[in-house]
């Protein structure tokens, strides 16, 4: 099946890698990825904000470039969208799938949740993948301890653990326990710039259970979390590496043996 | 200018934040293990609860009716106050009926007299308020506000609690736990013993039978509602359940929820005044206080009414947990009090504590009548800033500009590193904590480019 | 009150019209698959959860000598289950209160005791030690049997001892009600 890949502003300004990565996985997965290039933004800042104003001409954008409706106020987008099935959109962040599944319908006040879906709940709930990679793969010498924190927007979307469970049916990663693991990361948009105490004191107390944990590799699924969590990281000098989930996912595919 | 949960943030005693936080992180495990004893589904049971408050919501205006006409023909006086100004009045009426030269008056914890400054109110009009419930009992003498619905000095330890009953003379000086707790119940029995008054909240009124009930653990409130003459108790206009059967339920997830009980110690289920028994008031009455709830019902924050003031919302955030409940200058904190201050004082004056929070939504995931706090920080947000209350520093039109056009977008990306570089007012917020975020690997544009 | 009226009118009319329909059924709770080991059902059941609660069971032989710790209170239809006892001039000035409860719950080791004629609604509150009896048929199961037939009555349902953990989130027991709770059947 085809899909359109949603990349994310964050990963578009800095981490192209989990962009790519993503694009690894889901080709993996029997995919055909296609990147409408004209993307932006899903407009959650100003939203979470409070300037829906803002966010709705974000947002009307957003619509347009992936699902080619006018830029004008939509009242019943089921007609302007022509083939739901054909037309999903894959993200690797549940935040943003969040926004534009429940957020766009309150910010509009129709009641349409556009098919936009977080990386893992695609894989697992979509395409029913339950262990990872697909098919065989090479035996890893010796299994990676990471620690993992899921990101609170994962609630929004509903999301449970299909991230967990997928890397932890890859042979080569051991997940070590945290504790308290359901605590927020402190981030939370634009909260981490107009209270920037309580926000750095909620992620140092997460990061701190991390290292308590005597995991190096910290792994989550939405670059909002990890930008907060590694600019902490990075000025604390604390010695873990912060990857997405994706990028775990992707290095974990076996190389295809030239014929 | 900082926002006040910030401002609060970077000025409170690292002490106090501990205590909290560790009191908080109690709470939340020995929540999830008394829920599951005591349903299969705990999450059915919740919705159920919020489906009952829905029913309530919808028919406030004939359950009120009903609850009124019932308290009538129990012997328990109603009165309607649209506001506190006007149940500050009908109280001192009463008391002035009973004890015109003013005297003690037992009060057993209720936030809904906070929300009013009832204390300071009839301390002016020469009556004598006593907190009876240790730990607002505490607060009391140390001229504080509670810091938590549901554990009022959850913020303290026993060492201040000894200062303050030192300060009293309540007796030698210990910190000795048990022994402070003695020395306030010796002092607050003479209260109870002198007191013609007692005054309470209600946490449940049920409209079929007029029955008024009231829970806690210490004793406290069954004696201010009991040994005295009188008995006022004050009620927000919400907190009604329609029949007796109902009570299984509210009074499991209350206890659940704020205490990790299964059953609070104690659970009052007052009728009325005395009738034949030997002792109890004599006068039993109700003031059913509005004071903006029916412009709530009206709004798009509805689902607030639904509040059973269980405080396990409270016990879970974590913003609340950094900065105490007394960081949001509000009598209701936490996640409940960052809807409840805007929804009733407006959102010019309090629009703000909607903003001292992380979004994350576990709130809304232990509320036992399922209340969707996040959607409505959310709401208060867009109603903060179309009202103009709320400035939030960045200038997001700007950002929506460049978000809005292809071109413009993939030329701001160029100039990202550059612009990361300068100093900006913004940055600031950022980097006094955390280092700027950094392009890692390769560009996904040019990536994508290059495989076509 | 005129102003009471007033108000009362102004708070009525503000409400929306009311939605009508009739409310939710009641809940019906399914208890958790608990431990084989422990009783689930009755007397067994309640004393368990009783003694947990810092709850202690009595045989009625030892009436006697826990009365005679000092100045009792009882109410008037217990007294003819109680040997003789050393009045205390009021409830406040007891050392024990003695009553009879109208029922047990089993799940939650909870007493319902009612106020009624020649009842104190205090004889379970004000003396430090409270001894309640209750009859050995007069059992429910749990809280929602209990709240499907209450009575009319003020009435209390008492769960184990006075107790606050306001202090450090540590345990204290007998802070304004009675410190300990004895159970006599009978």
């Amino acid at each position: 099946m085809t899909v359109k890949l949603m990349l994310t502003c964050l990963c578009d300004a800095f981490y192209g890698e989990v962009g790519i990565a993503t694009v690894r996985v889901l080709e993996h997965a029997g995919c055909k990825v296609e990147f409408p290039a004209g993307q932006t933004c899903c407009g959650q800042p100003p939203f979470n904000a409070g300037d829906w104003e803002a966010s709705r001409s974000v947002a009307r954008h957003w619509r347009e470039v992936f699902f080619g409706s006018p830029q004008s106020e939509i009242r019943n987008p089921k007609s302007a969208i022509r083939d739901p099935k054909s037309e999903i959109v894959v993200a690797p962040s549940s935040s943003c799938a969040a926004m534009i599944r429940e957020g766009y319908p309150l910010m509009f006040g129709y009641d349409d949740h556009l098919p936009v879906f977080e990386l893992s709940e695609f894989l697992v709930d979509h395409l029913g993948i339950d262990k990872w990679p697909i098919g065989p793969a090479p035996q890893p010498g010796q299994k990676t301890k990471i620690a993992f924190h899921q990101a609170c927007h994962g609630r929004g979307i509903g999301l449970k653990d299909q991230q967990i469970r997928l890397l932890a049916s890859m042979q080569g990663i051991e997940i070590v326990p945290i504790d308290q693991p359901e605590q927020c990361c402190g981030f939370g948009g634009a909260f981490s710039i107009g209270h920037p105490t309580v926000s750095a004191a909620i992620g140092k107390q997460k990061l701190k259970r991390v290292v308590e944990s005597g995991a190096t590799i910290l792994v989550s699924g939405d670059m909002g979390c990890l930008i907060h969590l590694q600019g902490l990281i990075e000025k604390e000098g604390l010695k873990i590496e912060v990857r997405h989930f994706a990028e775990i996912l992707a290095e974990a595919i076996p190389a295809k043996v030239p014929a | 200018m900082r926002p006040p949960v910030e401002k609060f943030a970077r000025e409170i005693a690292p002490e106090k934040v501990a205590n909290v936080s560790s009191a908080s992180a109690t709470r939340v495990i020995s929540r999830i293990k008394a829920l599951a004893e005591a349903f299969e589904d705990p999450d059915a049971a919740r919705r159920h609860a919020a489906e009952v408050k829905n029913y309530v919501l919808d028919n406030l205006k004939d359950l009120l009716i009903q609850l009124e006409a019932k308290c009538q023909e129990n012997g328990i006086r109603v009165y309607w106050a649209k506001d506190g100004e006007r149940a500050r009045q009908i109280a001192l009426e009463i008391c002035r009926a009973t004890y015109p030269e003013g005297g003690t008056i037992v009060k057993a914890k209720s936030m809904v007299t906070e929300e009013i400054h009832l204390n300071p109110f009839l301390e002016e009009n020469g009556y004598r308020p006593v907190e009876t419930d240790l730990g607002e009992y505490v607060v009391q003498l140390e001229h504080e506000t509670p810091s938590h619905i549901v554990a009022p000095i959850v913020h303290m330890n026993r060492g201040q609690v000894a200062n303050a009953f030192e300060r009293e003379g309540l007796g030698p000086r210990t910190e000795d736990p048990v022994e402070l707790t003695m020395q306030a119940r010796a002092k607050l029995r003479s209260h109870f013993r002198e007191a013609q008054i007692g005054i309470s909240g209600v946490n449940f009124a049920v409209a079929e039978t007029g029955r008024l009930v009231l829970v806690e653990n210490e004793g406290n409130n069954r004696l201010s509602t009991t040994a005295p003459v009188v008995h006022i108790a004050f009620m927000g206009i919400e907190k009604i359940l329609p029949c007796e059967p109902d009570l299984a339920l509210f009074l499991r997830l209350l206890g659940c929820s704020a205490t990790a009980q299964h059953m609070t110690g104690y659970v009052h289920l007052i009728s009325g005044p005395r009738k034949e028994e030997r002792d109890g008031p004599r006068e039993v009455h109700l003031i059913l206080l509005d004071n903006g709830r029916s412009r709530i019902l009206r709004s798009q924050y509805r689902e607030i009414l639904r509040c059973i003031r269980c405080g396990a919302c409270q016990n879970v955030c974590p913003v609340y947990r950094q900065v105490s409940g007394h960081a949001y200058h509000y009598v209701y904190s936490g996640p409940i009090g960052a809807v409840l201050a805007p929804a009733l004082d407006g959102v010019e004056k309090m629009g703000w504590v909607a903003k001292a929070s992380s979004l994350c939504g576990a709130c809304e995931e232990v509320c036992p009548v399922c209340i969707p706090i996040p959607r409505m920080l959310l709401q208060i947000r867009d109603e903060s800033v179309r009202a103009g209350a709320v400035k939030d520093s960045v200038p997001w039109h700007l950002f929506a500009k460049a978000a809005t056009s292809g071109w413009q977008w993939r030329a701001g990306l160029k100039l990202l590193p550059m612009a990361s570089k300068m100093p900006h007012p913004l940055k600031q917020g950022w980097t006094e904590y955390r280092a700027m975020p950094h392009r890692v690997g390769r560009p996904f544009r040019s990536w994508w480019n290059e495989r076509r | 009150m005129n102003d009471a009226n007033a108000d009362r009118d102004a708070i009525l009319s503000a409400l929306p019209s009311p939605i009508g329909g009739e409310p939710p059924s009641v809940f019906v709770r399914i208890r958790p698959r608990l431990d084989p080991q422990s009783s689930t059902t009755g007397w067994e059941a309640f004393d368990e959860a009783f003694v947990g609660l810092g709850g202690q069971i009595v045989p009625a032989e030892a009436l006697a000598l826990l009365l005679r710790r000092g100045g009792v209170w009882a109410d008037d239809d217990v007294l003819q289950y109680l040997p003789k006892i050393d009045k205390a001039a009021s409830v406040w000035d007891a050392e024990i209160g003695v009553c009879l409860a109208d029922l047990a719950i089993a799940e939650t080791g909870t007493l319902l005791i009612s106020a009624g004629p020649g009842r104190s609604r205090m004889t379970s509150l004000a003396p430090c030690v409270n001894v309640v009896l209750v009859h050995e048929a007069s059992i429910v199961e749990t809280p929602e049997d209990a709240f499907a037939g209450l009575p009319k009555e003020t009435c209390v349902l008492v769960s184990g001892t006075s107790r606050t953990s306001d202090i450090e989130g540590i345990l204290i027991r007998g802070v304004h009600g009675p410190r300990e709770v004895y159970l006599v059947k009978i």
